[in-house]
């Protein structure tokens, strides 16, 4: 095979391909952006000066200078002042901490610092790192990782020994602080809290955090220890409030990157529409995959980002597919997601530095700073949701030297289309805020209960800045509580954090048992309830790793579903069924004709039935019923209803297709004006809500009791229509299509100008009350 | 708006506590008796929104204390604290068992049953025998003792003091009493207190900043040797079982583990100790019980006491073999297999008499065993025809012997040469058979033939042994 390489094309040649594909009908925007040189700062000097051994460690590593800002970060730390350094992938991040936390111990052996990861796999990633800095600089430094994999023989030491505890909010939350007794060295002597991929820690996760937080702060006060937080985050629009709202206190930004940038091409593609009636595109996924195909074939190291499970898999299947046909070895193309087991993950994570594996294929989990080494080429498979997500995962392609790739292909969904027609959206706008609600009653009540297992609170006593008197007798009522002697004490018989998981309201995972032997059955991974219940029921086609099994059983109970290998030309996709009941209205408010207003709702879901889906021609092919209990979601939610009088101009059928219509585009629009993952919001609608006998549309927030988002719908609600409205207008499509109102279920009515004439309700007295 | 009170409700909140019972006409605890003397405290109003409540300090419970209880004040380093002090004469018998035989326990057997060798200079009238009732068993800052029993023998009396905690804000005056009473000791008893009482302990010492020397005095925990004994025979080796089906004491009326935290979170509302009269009960009769397993385990050390049960009586073999008492331990299996033992127990016996044997160097004795194995046809008949194999190659050098044990072996676990993959069971046996057919060949005896039969015939080459 010598005559291969030659015929090799390179990442320019396929930025050359892509654009010729616009022949077919798609539409193809080139955007290069030419790399950056280095600009260089200077290591601190005076009284807060570096340890040389440090400087010494650096050099060997091929460290001179700092990058401007690295050096501005270590000089604002060691100054100790709070610090949240935001800077893109790759940007040498973990220096602006290292280097100050390390000298501090050095300086100080008593001196202790935690690190904070999102994940255990992170954690491992930097704890690698900093044991080889540690040794370059050959002190007796003790740096240990601290999560649910540490041995119980080892823990021991860690407590009482380690220098730099690396961990993840989980363990923080039922591991450490529950147990700060055995951990008074590390509190007492705790001088840097490091928090890294701050960004991930939005939403209902980063609420949770954001009160762990406010739990460590008073554990620290109990023990006389004030320590200097550090953050990290990826580009995100709002880093000092973000920062600030998690750690609660002054915080200095660092928002600008002195390292250098790499030559890169973005491409937006947009596959051909093949329907213009229905406004239907070529699929995403398989448009990616001819261009991951040819990533392949030309041996370019590459990274899919597909956005479910269910698309990771199928893209793994076609594109090994595509290695054997290439005659590249299959073990060279692999699956990385959540479900995985850690060690699987290990073995591919070391696969992609070593150069064994040349492709990835992956759901945001790779998104995170796991080092993974340079990758030539990224192709994301649909708009991630958010900027900072698109610009997350771009960034892993991009070595110091040479040109990279990223491809967006545009599936679609409204998003991708606004954002395949308008890339500067995507190039120009700041990336999201991060939103979260560290007050949100559901997060909040919960780290009370955990504070109080803690140490007892005093009457008067805050969380955080939360006054939390009221929650203080409420679980007094309900016996959790104690009072004495101006104190509440935790008396039940309980351990609070364990029944509080930081992540999603149910803590029991299934767990997957390949049965293909029954005489060996082997654990094959996990997956949370919700998911199990479209992906794991009865039947199901769950593709793990490239492989289909059928789902034997799914046990419930037991937690348990048994699968076995098999062959087929289908896989599965179960229909979830919701219901939403309002549970108590907070406000209310005309929207021009209509009515506005939030509230509380209790939503259940259920999955119903599978359909049975012919793999490469999707047709569908069968289906089946899924028995499975509900799933409950008490939240909050934003509604828009429809009185009597706007009903009354609509026929009934058109009616239906009106309010399906504006459910479809209010919940592409939401996520953009409330800039949020369109994935942390349900839509719902009703053409007779129970609540109020009228036509209803509901958008709730996907986290238990909300994090905020129905109340700013509510208060931002002509925006709203307006975007709606825009992108209504601005659609290709003849009477509706997924991009904007949906398809149309009666082929004999115009969605759109159904949905459109009732968009106009919603403004024209808007418009006649002012004017 | 609605208030965050209302809200919580609505989320369903006070119901996702685990055992957060319902805020009134709490059921499945012993009716409270009707309050009785006039100086009580009035009950803690829990039930209002914000309960004034004043703590229970021990001022206010101490005349019921006293009276219900038969309770009294102590002063300790940190303040006044309340203790219940009991004694019993060493005569008295915890079923079969009498307390006195505990005394008997020296050094020497206290360093056994432990396997602790800082126990064999103590002297057990210095030990404190310890026992916690706590609000839970999840450990953690926010699970504290309320009661800690310390138990002792002075001569021929046994004494108990059992040191009460009658509110959270007294924590601190609680555990200093009882640090200082367990400073006059030399070490602790315990069952299974390394890893329940005593980190327990170390968090309330640490969270009311007292020393905490006490807890780090050599410490038996009486758990780890019970457990070797009597969990083949035993379903639980809860201190509870052991009581029962080997000391031979049946309790009435005690309360079960589970309740107490409830009890004394009922007591904290009502103010009314008499909820907790049966804790301080069944915490007397731990501590009794630990004085008599003590004894109990001394007794079989020495030897005194066999058990007639097969089970037991391997146990106790296993515990001397941990201690390097070879002979007992063999006497125990010995005896063990007379008396009788289930399949699985009886191949783990003579796998121990067999490797207990060898090491000694009794080979023939050792073979004796494995044969004995081998005939039993049970899971372990391969590996002890692989132990005979070595002994006739190593031993007695009868090569073709060896290698027609090893076959058999291969039969009893699906030996074919021909497809083994490496690193298996298979595969070592493969080996070890190639090798023994080369071996017997160079020494001239009879030429290897794969007699590959269904039935495994493990008598013939046995009958030719020694």
């Amino acid at each position: 095979m010598p005559s291969v390489p030659s015929h090799r094309l390179s990442v320019i040649d396929l930025v050359d391909q892509l654009k010729r594909a616009e022949r077919g009908g798609a539409s193809v925007r080139v955007f290069h952006r030419p790399g950056a040189s280095a600009v260089y700062g200077d290591w601190p000097t005076g009284p807060h000066d570096l340890d040389a051994r440090i400087l010494a460690a650096l050099r060997k590593r091929g460290i001179e200078r700092p990058y401007s800002h690295q050096a501005d970060a270590i000089a604002r730390i060691l100054a100790g002042r709070n610090t949240v350094v935001v800077t893109p992938t790759a940007s040498g991040k973990t220096i602006c901490y290292n280097v100050p936390v390390l000298s501090a111990i050095l300086r100080d052996p008593n001196a202790r610092a935690i690190y904070v990861f999102p994940t255990k796999a992170l954690a491992q990633d930097q704890l690698a790192e900093l044991h080889g800095l540690v040794e370059e600089i050959g002190a007796d430094i003790k740096t240990f990782t601290y999560d649910g994999d540490t041995p119980a023989n080892a823990r021991r030491v860690v407590r009482l020994a380690g220098n730099i505890v690396v961990t993840n909010p989980d363990m923080l939350h039922t591991g450490i602080l529950p147990h700060h007794t055995k951990w008074h060295r590390l509190f007492s002597q705790l001088r840097y809290v490091v928090i890294d991929e701050m960004h991930s820690y939005r939403g209902l996760f980063g609420s949770h955090v954001a009160n762990v937080i406010r739990r460590l702060k008073r554990i620290c006060a109990y023990y006389g220890s004030r320590p200097c937080f550090i953050l990290c985050s990826a580009t995100i629009g709002n880093p000092r409030e973000l920062a600030q709202r998690l750690i609660e206190d002054d915080i200095e930004v660092v928002d600008y990157s002195g390292a250098p940038t790499s030559d890169k091409h973005v491409v937006f593609f947009n596959p051909p529409v093949v329907n213009r009636q229905l406004g239907i595109r070529a699929g995403s996924l398989l448009t990616a995959r001819g261009i991951a195909a040819q990533l392949v074939e030309n041996d370019i190291p590459t990274i899919v980002f597909a956005r479910s499970r269910l698309a990771v898999e199928l893209m793994l299947t076609y594109l090994r597919e595509d290695a054997r046909r290439a005659l590249k070895p299959v073990e060279s193309v692999r699956g990385y997601r959540g479900g995985y087991l850690p060690n699987e993950r290990r073995e591919i994570e070391r696969g992609l530095r070593d150069g064994t594996v040349r492709t990835v294929v992956s759901t945001n989990a790779l998104e995170l700073g796991i080092d993974i080494g340079g990758l030539d080429a990224c192709v994301i498979v649909g708009y991630p949701g958010t900027i900072a997500s698109t610009w997350q995962q771009a960034g892993r392609a991009g070595r110091r030297s040479g040109s990279s790739l990223a491809v967006i292909v545009a599936s679609s969904a409204p998003l991708d289309q606004y954002i395949a027609h308008h890339p500067e959206y995507l190039l120009h706008r700041s990336p999201e805020n991060g939103l979260l609600n560290p007050d949100n009653l559901y997060v909040l009540a919960s780290h009370v209960k955990c504070g109080a297992f803690e140490l007892p609170f005093e009457d008067g006593a805050r969380l955080g800045d939360q006054p939390i008197g009221d929650l203080l007798g409420y679980f007094g009522e309900r016996r959790l509580l104690h009072h004495s002697g101006q104190r509440w004490y935790w008396s039940a018989d309980a351990f609070p954090a364990e029944e509080i998981s930081l992540r999603s309201a149910s803590t029991d995972n299934i767990v997957i048992v390949d049965q293909t032997e029954p005489a060996k059955p082997v654990v094959i991974g996990e997956m949370d309830r919700l998911g199990a219940s479209t992906m794991l029921h009865d039947e199901a086609i769950y593709i793990h790793e490239g492989q289909q099994h059928e789902v034997l059983r799914l046990d419930w109970d037991e937690h348990k579903a048994y699968v076995r290998r098999v062959d087929v030309d289908y896989y599965t996709d179960a229909e979830l069924a919701v219901n939403l009941e309002v549970i108590d209205q907070f406000a209310d408010a005309p929207l021009g004709l209509l009515q506005r207003a939030w509230g509380e709702a209790a939503l259940t879901a259920m999955a119903t039935v599978y359909k049975k889906i012919k793999l490469h021609t999707h047709e569908n092919v069968g289906f089946g019923r899924i028995r499975l209990p509900e799933d409950n979601l008490h939240t909050s939610a934003y509604w828009i209803s429809l009185p009597l009088e706007v009903v009354e101009r609509f026929e009934a059928p058109e009616l239906q297709e009106a309010l399906l219509g504006l459910g479809h585009i209010i919940a592409n629009v939401a996520p953009l004006r409330l800039m949020c993952d369109p994935r942390d919001l349900g839509v719902h609608t009703q053409v007779r809500a129970p609540h109020t006998g009228l036509p209803t549309v509901y958008v709730y927030d996907g986290v238990p009791g909300g994090i905020g988002f129905a109340e700013r719908l509510f208060e931002t609600s002509d925006q709203l229509i307006a975007s709606a409205r825009e992108l209504l207008t601005e659609c290709v499509c003849e009477s509706g299509c997924p991009s904007c109102v949906g398809v149309t279920m009666d082929p004999t009515l115009d969605g759109k100008s159904l949905t459109l004439r009732l968009l106009d309700r919603a403004r024209e007295a808007e418009g006649s009350s002012r004017g | 708006m609605a208030d965050r009170q209302r809200r919580l409700d609505f989320l369903d909140f006070g119901r996702r506590g685990a055992l957060a019972p319902e805020p009134s006409g709490r059921a499945g605890v012993a009716p409270r008796p009707e309050p009785s003397t006039e100086n009580r405290p009035a009950p803690a109003t829990a039930l209002t929104a914000s309960p004034p409540s004043p703590w229970i300090g021990h001022e206010a419970v101490l005349p019921e204390f006293v009276r219900w209880l038969d309770g009294e004040e102590t002063v300790g380093p940190a303040g006044p604290a309340l203790v219940v002090r009991r004694s019993y004469p060493a005569t008295v018998r915890l079923g079969r068992q009498p307390l006195a035989r505990a005394l008997d326990v020296d050094g020497a057997r206290l360093r056994q049953i432990g396997r602790d060798d800082t126990l064999a200079q103590l002297d057990i009238s210095r030990l404190a025998f310890i026992d916690c009732e706590t609000t839970g068993l999840s450990g953690g800052t926010g699970t504290l003792a309320f009661l800690v029993g310390i138990a002792w023998l002075d001569g021929s009396t046994v004494v108990t003091e059992q040191y009460f905690l009658p509110d959270f804000p007294a924590e601190r005056a609680f555990v200093a009493a009882i640090g200082q009473s367990l400073d006059g000791f030399d070490g602790l008893v315990s069952f299974n207190g390394r890893s329940f009482d005593v980190p327990l302990l170390e968090t309330r010492f640490a969270l009311t900043k007292l020393p905490s020397e006490c807890l780090e005095l050599p410490h038996l925990d009486l758990l780890h040797p019970s457990r070797r004994i009597w969990k083949h025979r035993l379903e639980t080796c809860a201190l509870g079982s052991i009581e029962q089906h080997v000391l031979g004491h049946f309790r009435d009326d005690d309360v079960p583990g589970w309740i107490i935290p409830q009890l004394f979170f009922d007591y904290l509302r009502s103010g009314d100790v008499r909820t907790l009269a049966q804790v301080f009960e069944h915490n007397r009769l731990d501590l009794l019980a630990m004085v008599a397993l003590v004894g109990r385990l001394g007794q079989m050390l020495d030897e005194e006491v066999v058990p007639d049960d097969g089970p037991d009586l391997y146990g106790l073999g296993t515990l001397l073999d941990d201690l390097g008492e070879a002979e007992r331990a063999l006497r125990a299996y010995e005896t063990a297999l007379t008396l009788g033992l289930p399949p699985d127990l009886r191949s783990r016996a003579l796998i121990r008499m067999a490797v207990a044997l060898r090491r000694s160097g009794r080979r023939d004795l050792a073979a004796q065993a494995w044969e004995r194995l081998a005939r039993e046809r049970g899971d372990s008949a391969a590996r002890a025809l692989v132990e005979l194999a070595k002994h006739y190659e190593h031993e007695e050098h009868d090569y073709e012997t060896a290698a027609d044990l090893t076959r058999q072996a291969g039969l009893l676990v699906g030996l074919r040469p021909w497809v083994t993959g490496p690193d298996t069971a298979q595969d070592q046996l493969a080996r070890r058979l190639a090798r023994l057919e080369r071996k017997a060949r160079r020494a001239g005896q009879r030429p290897m033939t794969f007699t590959g039969g269904s039935e495994v015939s493990l008598v013939e080459p046995l009958a030719a042994g020694p």
